[in-house]
């Protein structure tokens, strides 16, 4: 099929849609006319009207109103690229290349993931950012508002080069029938980029389509643009800050967005050179990347030295909105945010220190690969730190499951997938194998859909109100929410697992033995397209038709005491503009409480340290009985048989020593006395069971499975059931002398304190 | 609502009955359009001039180049002539610092290339005569450059306007001085020694890095230009030099770049 | 083929299942090492991933329209453990890791002396040495020992060394050979190395991955593991026609 027809095509549908409806909408929501012809007056009245508007729109530089520019930018941006994923999934329904050429589809995945990566996500967290970063830092404006607007008005150019191989083919395919092929060789000659987002020399210096140079002068473009946005938000936060807003009170959204630029102003710069040089490259026989100069790895360090903190930039702001959002749901305030801070930096730093960990396979020093791996292991810290808190946070709260919330429970959900698959990406041998599979794929979309995309609907959904005075349809966007987790997770769980058994990506041909899951993705992704068109509906038609919204306090958060600055300046608006008058929650309840103690067996008195050291030793007292106690129950299945002994020299090959039982023995006595009681100690609060020895059990029984599985050695029949019984039964001991040891030293402690 | 320092940003048009101004200016609009212009005149002459009129990208890339030197100039007039606010001087140095470690990663990439191909064979092609006269004297050029603009800003400062004026005029003049010396060192290369940009593995550092250098210094002596402009008409005081302390951190900053080119390329190709 | 199109089934439908599922016997030392580190990472990652989710589901299940909600309470002696026990797992992670890298299969490099070009002739091993390089869409096999040269397809003895050492003609390639556990990206100028003992006769797949323009799709071929006496007919074979 004719590709440049089919998508512009597509997208022309999809505006004439959007734009039929509005007119639609919006003459219905406006005074009834009396049915007759509009008069000449009208219609003067109309342009007049346009004139205005669009004057306005072009020239403003206040925040919010470049905020929505930059957000319905990068919704187009989303749509098209959109597109251009349904049409990759259409190719991929059946083995051959017989919908579209291998070089349209590589084409097809090359502008939509630099459609997506560039020209979507940054743009609409600019957008968010711009709009209400000053509101909530209290500041009246961006420091440089017409630095700002610059910055807008640069991209659109950007992507309209970036892409223009499109136009220029479709241009060519109407065109030919007219004019002789001579005369238009500029229209047959271009045509969208084929190499990979990635760009790798030497395929992209050599490649001769023309538009590689128009891509690339446009990502250069939006690079500039890119630096300008984040110079103006890094001087936003530092200089513009209302005054009792500090360091240690601002909210976690401007936190996330300073580091995401302070992340941008170092990285974007850089491609912004090596594009430089790949252009150098192609037109004027430089030798920056050729062999004989400094050779392809180059453009691969150059790249991904962005290209790692690029994805990072993109991630930070959609952990920052989840933070924001998902406390006003759950009706506590976040949990940890010192540590979601630290987190932030955490992660802002060493996104700069694991670049190569996209190069593990090109033969680089082996040290050189070691090293990055470790740091990409490290990287785990800080986003674990981030989930345990979210989760934390959502623990004894009050949650009301809006979309808003169902979608950062969602974005929680698949981020823990994508991210664990990124952890075994970093481990060198296993990259071996998954580097360049599918399996990368359904590992960065977890993330780029399952948490960026989810956190700007919720955020659409959360500020609504704010942004146009109405509501949307609530159901229907609860609906759309529960649609767009199970369409993603459905396709790219399945795009995980066909990387798993070795389907290399980039391929418009596969073996056919993937067929069928290679459809289920294929449907899963229509479902999400389904989604992305039902959230376009909703907002869109609310704008004219959501019922008003009556209260200054939409979401009821003076009820728990989280009105920020940005309700507070949409409360005194409504005051102003409509007389309401403020909302009075019903009832009361604080959301933080400084002084209280921690629920958490750890029992919050004293210093940090005082406690970290009291519950290391509490805990390898506990661990050390309850270790005892389960040799009890392991020693008879050993004797009985039906446990083997050798299995405990696994422990020992499993960090790497050698396998002798007796070693093993002694890592389990240590992982019993150490690991585990630091694990019980910090979830014990949140298993189930009143009293702390049913907790113990619990523990106990969840452990004890992974026990099962791992020193299983083919036993069958009556000695499986012996050996699953023995197991079991040992690890209640362990947890029954974990926990009641706990119980007596805790009392103990009491005593002594209240004595004291 | 509005703070004082707010209004100065911005032309402000009061709406009827709200205290809230709303912020235009036409001027983002026409710099982007020039800077789009110019990088799609840029685009189409690379795209090849076999496919594309050579009219086409030569209109663009000029009119672009007005197009946003006017619009810089429009803005400048807005910001700073219609209204100065000085408490907003930290905010412009904050910007302009942030600009220069964002400039720092730009030239890292080159000096990167360099490493790559300096830790291979050397030389890797034969080498021009790098270390002659002319590098010394243009490196002594950007030098006193940068002390005139010191003593300028120096003079503004203590309220002596002639010699304000004279300093930042001499650097201007210094700043051109510069790049015509590197015009001859290109002029002489290409044509004496037959090394072009296309002459291998060095002759890409040392086109490419000098290069960009050059393009910093000549965007260095508009900007210059610009403040020498408004100097003459008196834009400037002791408390009101917000522009000259940024145009003199950018300056600095490429002296001091230069300083690390000579020491690194010219230097150290031809030592070790 | 038949069986990777039944787990490829079963895989889609339970995540799971097909995770837990004993991982088939390795065609290789490659495939082994590899499949037992990730068997290892999957222990301890796959219960931990879980055990969060179920957390996850089990907090909203739990604490939806809530009564009896409490306040938020800092706990930093909670978050410090749990960052210390995400460490302690991290460090096994790597660890494991990092011992599995040093295997010769896995990383040639580590025999000689650390750098990746002292290939052919230099080796100081006795492994069968292959010579393959590739272009623009396909791959010439060199056997240096025969001198015949064979296209888009590898041929190779079971239970020895081997050693390939690869070449581009224009951009980069990759060889990946999912069975045997093998992928090497092919740098244009540079010349790579991999190694890998099979230890299973049979035929499998051979691809392309890393993207080399219009063809890349197309760039595939087999990979013929065949045991000595068969490899050496076929050697012989090869040289007389
Ligand atoms: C926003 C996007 C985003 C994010 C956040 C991440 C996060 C991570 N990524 Fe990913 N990555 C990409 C986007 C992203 N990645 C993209 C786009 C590519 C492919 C580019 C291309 O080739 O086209 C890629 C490719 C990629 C590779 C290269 C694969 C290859 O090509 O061979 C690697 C290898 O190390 C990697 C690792 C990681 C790691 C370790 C993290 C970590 O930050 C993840 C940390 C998070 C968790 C671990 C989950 C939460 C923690 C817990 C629940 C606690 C318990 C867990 C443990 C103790 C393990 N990524
Ligand atoms: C932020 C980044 C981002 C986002 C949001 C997405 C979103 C999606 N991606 Fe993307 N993807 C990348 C970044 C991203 N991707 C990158 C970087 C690559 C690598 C490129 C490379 O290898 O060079 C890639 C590659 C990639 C591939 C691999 C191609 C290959 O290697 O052969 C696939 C295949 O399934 C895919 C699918 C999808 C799908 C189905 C979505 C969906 O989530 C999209 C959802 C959005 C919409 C659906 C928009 C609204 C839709 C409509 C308005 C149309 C409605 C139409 C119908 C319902 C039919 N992507
Ligand atoms: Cu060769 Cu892809
Ligand atoms: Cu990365």
């Amino acid at each position: 099929m004719n590709r440049a027809l089919v998508e512009v095509g597509a997208l022309g549908l999809l505006a004439a849609s959007v734009l039929l409806l509005w007119l639609r909408l919006r003459r219905s929501a406006g005074p009834q006319s009396d049915g007759g012809y509009p008069t000449r007056e009208r219609i003067r009245f109309e342009l007049e009207h346009l004139r205005s508007q669009l004057g306005r729109w072009l020239t403003t530089t206040d925040h919010r109103e470049v905020g929505i520019l930059y957000i319905v930018f990068g919704t187009v941006a989303g749509l098209w690229g959109g597109v251009d994923a349904m049409m990759l999934r259409t190719e991929l329904l059946t083995p051959p290349a017989d919908i579209w050429t291998p070089e349209t589809y590589n084409a097809l995945f090359t502008t939509h993931g630099i459609t997506m990566l560039i020209f979507f996500v940054l743009p609409v967290f600019f957008g968010v950012g711009n709009y209400f970063l000053p509101l909530l830092i209290g500041a009246d404006d961006m420091a440089f508002p017409r630095v700002n607007a610059l910055g807008f008005w640069l991209l659109p150019p950007a992507l309209l080069l970036a892409r223009a191989g499109l136009f220029v083919q479709v241009g060519g395919q109407l065109l030919s029938p007219v004019f002789p092929q001579e005369t238009i060789r500029f229209f047959l000659t271009l045509r969208e980029v084929s190499v990979g987002w990635t760009l790798y020399a030497p395929l992209s210096v050599q490649t001769a389509n023309p538009q590689v140079d128009l891509l690339l002068i446009g990502l250069h473009l939006s690079g500039v643009a890119t630096t300008l946005g984040a110079i103006n938000f890094i001087v936003t936060v530092l200089y513009e800050r209302a005054e009792d807003v500090t360091w240690a009170n601002l909210d976690i959204f401007s936190w996330n967005m300073l580091v995401t630029s302070g992340l941008a102003l170092f990285a974007f710069p850089l491609l912004g050179s090596a594009i430089l040089m790949l252009l150098l490259d192609r037109n004027f026989g430089t030798t920056f990347f050729a062999v004989e100069g400094g050779g392809p790895i180059l453009w691969q360090h150059l790249f991904w030295f962005w290209g790692h903190p690029e994805v990072y930039i993109l991630f930070l702001p959609a952990t920052g909105l989840l933070s924001t959002i998902l406390p006003k749901f759950v009706g506590r305030r976040l949990f940890g945010y010192k540590f979601i801070v630290y987190s932030t930096l955490g992660l802002g730093v060493l996104s700069f220190a694991v670049w190569a960990h996209h190069m593990f396979t090109t033969g680089i020093d082996p040290g050189v690969r070691a090293s990055f791996m470790a740091n990409s292991i490290v990287i785990a810290v800080p986003s674990a730190i981030k989930v345990f808190n979210w989760l934390t946070t959502m623990w004894d709260g009050d949650i009301r499951t809006t979309a808003p919330f169902i979608l950062a429970a969602g974005s929680i959900g698949t981020f823990i997938v994508g991210g664990v698959t990124g952890v075994f990406l970093a481990v060198i041998p296993v990259d071996i194998l998954y580097h360049g599979t599918y399996y990368v794929v359904g590992h960065f979309h977890l993330i780029v859909v399952g948490i960026i995309p989810f956190m700007m609907i919720a955020a659409s959904y959360y500020w609504y109100p704010l942004l146009t005075g109405r509501w949307y349809d609530r159901r229907l966007a609860q609906f759309q929410s529960v649609l767009l987790i199970f369409g993603s997770t459905v396709t790219f769980t399945t795009l995980l697992i066909i990387g798993g058994f070795g389907l290399p990506r980039r391929q418009a041909i596969y073996p056919p033995e993937y067929q069928f899951a290679s459809q289920i993705a294929t449907v899963g992704a229509y479902v999400i397209g389904l989604a992305a068109l039902l959230w376009l509906y909703n907002v869109v038609a609310s704008y004219w038709r959501g019922d008003p919204v009556q209260s200054t306090d939409p979401w009821d958060l003076k009820a728990t005491g989280q009105f920020t600055r940005e309700w507070q300046w949409f409360e005194d608006r409504m005051v102003e503009k409509y007389d309401l008058t403020p909302a009075q929650p019903a009832s009361v309840r604080p959301a933080y409480d400084p002084e209280g103690e921690p629920a958490g067996a750890l029992g919050g008195v004293g210093s940090v340290a005082e406690t970290v050291s009291r519950n290391a030793g509490m805990a390898a007292a506990g661990g050390f009985v309850g270790t005892v106690l389960m040799s009890g129950g392991l020693g008879t299945a050993i004797l009985i048989g039906v446990l083997d002994p050798a299995s405990f020299g696994e422990i020992a090959e499993l960090v790497g020593l050698p396998a002798s039982p007796l070693i093993g023995a002694a890592l389990f006595l240590v992982g019993g006395t150490v690991t585990w009681p630091l694990v019980f100690l910090a979830f014990q609060e949140y298993l189930p069971g009143r009293l702390l020895f049913e907790t113990g059990l619990v523990f106990a029984t969840l452990i004890s499975t992974g026990f099962v599985v791992a020193f299983y050695t083919g036993q069958s029949g009556l000695a499986l059931i012996g050996y699953v019984a023995f197991v079991v039964v040992a690890h209640w001991a362990y947890g029954l002398g974990l926990s009641v040891t706990f119980q007596y030293l805790r009392r103990r402690q009491r005593a002594r304190r209240e004595v004291g | 609502m509005v703070r004082p320092a707010e209004c100065g940003r911005v032309t402000t048009v009061e709406h009827a009955g709200h205290g809230e101004g709303e912020h235009t200016s036409r001027w983002p609009l026409v710099t982007a359009v020039g800077a789009a212009a110019l990088y799609v005149g840029a685009g189409l002459a690379l795209v090849g001039l076999d496919l594309v009129p050579a009219v086409l990208p030569a209109v663009l890339v000029g009119g672009g180049a007005l197009g946003f030197v006017g619009g810089l100039a429009g803005w400048f007039a807005e910001a700073f002539l219609v209204d100065y606010w000085d408490e907003r001087e930290d905010v412009y140095t904050g910007g302009m610092v942030l600009f220069l470690v964002s400039d720092v990663s730009t030239f890292l990439a080159g000096f990167v290339y360099y490493g790559f191909i300096r830790i291979g064979a050397w030389p890797p092609t034969e080498l021009p005569p790098l270390l002659g006269s002319l590098v010394v004297v243009n490196t002594l050029i950007l030098v006193a450059s940068s002390l005139t603009l010191h003593y300028g800003h120096g003079a503004l400062e203590a309220g002596n306007r002639r010699g304000f004026l004279a300093g930042l005029g001499v650097t201007t003049l210094l700043g051109v001085v510069f790049l015509g010396g590197q015009a001859l060192e290109y002029y002489e290369f290409v044509t004496h020694e037959h090394f072009t940009l296309a002459g291998g593995a060095f002759a890409t550092a040392f086109y490419g890095l000098t290069g960009l250098h050059g393009l910093h210094v000549t965007l260095g002596v508009v900007l210059l230009g610009i403040t020498l402009g408004r100097a003459l008409r008196g834009s400037f005081g002791p408390e009101r030099d917000t522009s000259i302390r940024t145009v003199s951190l950018y300056w600095h900053f490429v002296d001091v770049v230069w300083i690390l080119l000579v020491v690194v390329l010219y230097v150290g190709a031809v030592v070790g | 083929m038949k069986r990777t199109r039944w787990l490829v089934r079963l895989g889609a439908l339970a995540l799971v299942a097909s995770l837990f599922a004993t991982p088939a016997a390795a065609q290789s030392v490659n495939r082994a090492a590899i499949d037992e580190l990730n068997t290892q990472l999957l222990y301890v990652a796959l219960p931990l991933a879980l055990f969060v989710e179920v957390t996850l589901v089990y907090a909203i299940y739990r604490f939806r329209n809530n009564d009896d909600p409490s306040p938020t309470v800092d706990d930093p002696a909670l978050e410090i453990t749990w960052t210390a026990a995400t460490a302690v797992i991290l460090v096994f992670v790597g660890v494991s890791a990092y011992f599995t890298m040093a295997n010769p299969y896995l990383t040639p490099a580590t025999m000689d002396d650390g750098s990746a070009s002292a290939a052919a002739a230099d080796a100081p091993t006795d492994d069968v040495v292959i010579e393959i390089e590739a272009y623009q869409w396909g791959w010439a096999v060199h056997y240096p020992d025969a001198d015949v040269t064979v296209r888009d397809r590898i041929v190779i003895p079971v239970d020895r060394d081997v050693r390939f050492v690869l070449t581009s003609r224009d951009v980069i390639h990759s060889i990946y050979v999912p069975s045997l556990g093998i992928k090497q990206d092919i740098i244009p100028g540079t010349e790579g190395v991999a190694r890998t003992r099979a230890t299973e006769t049979g035929e499998y797949r051979l691809y392309c991955a890393e993207l080399c323009g219009d063809g890349h799709a197309r760039m595939d071929g087999q990979v013929a593991v065949l045991n000595g006496s068969a490899y050496g007919a076929w050697v012989e074979e090869q040289a007389e026609g």
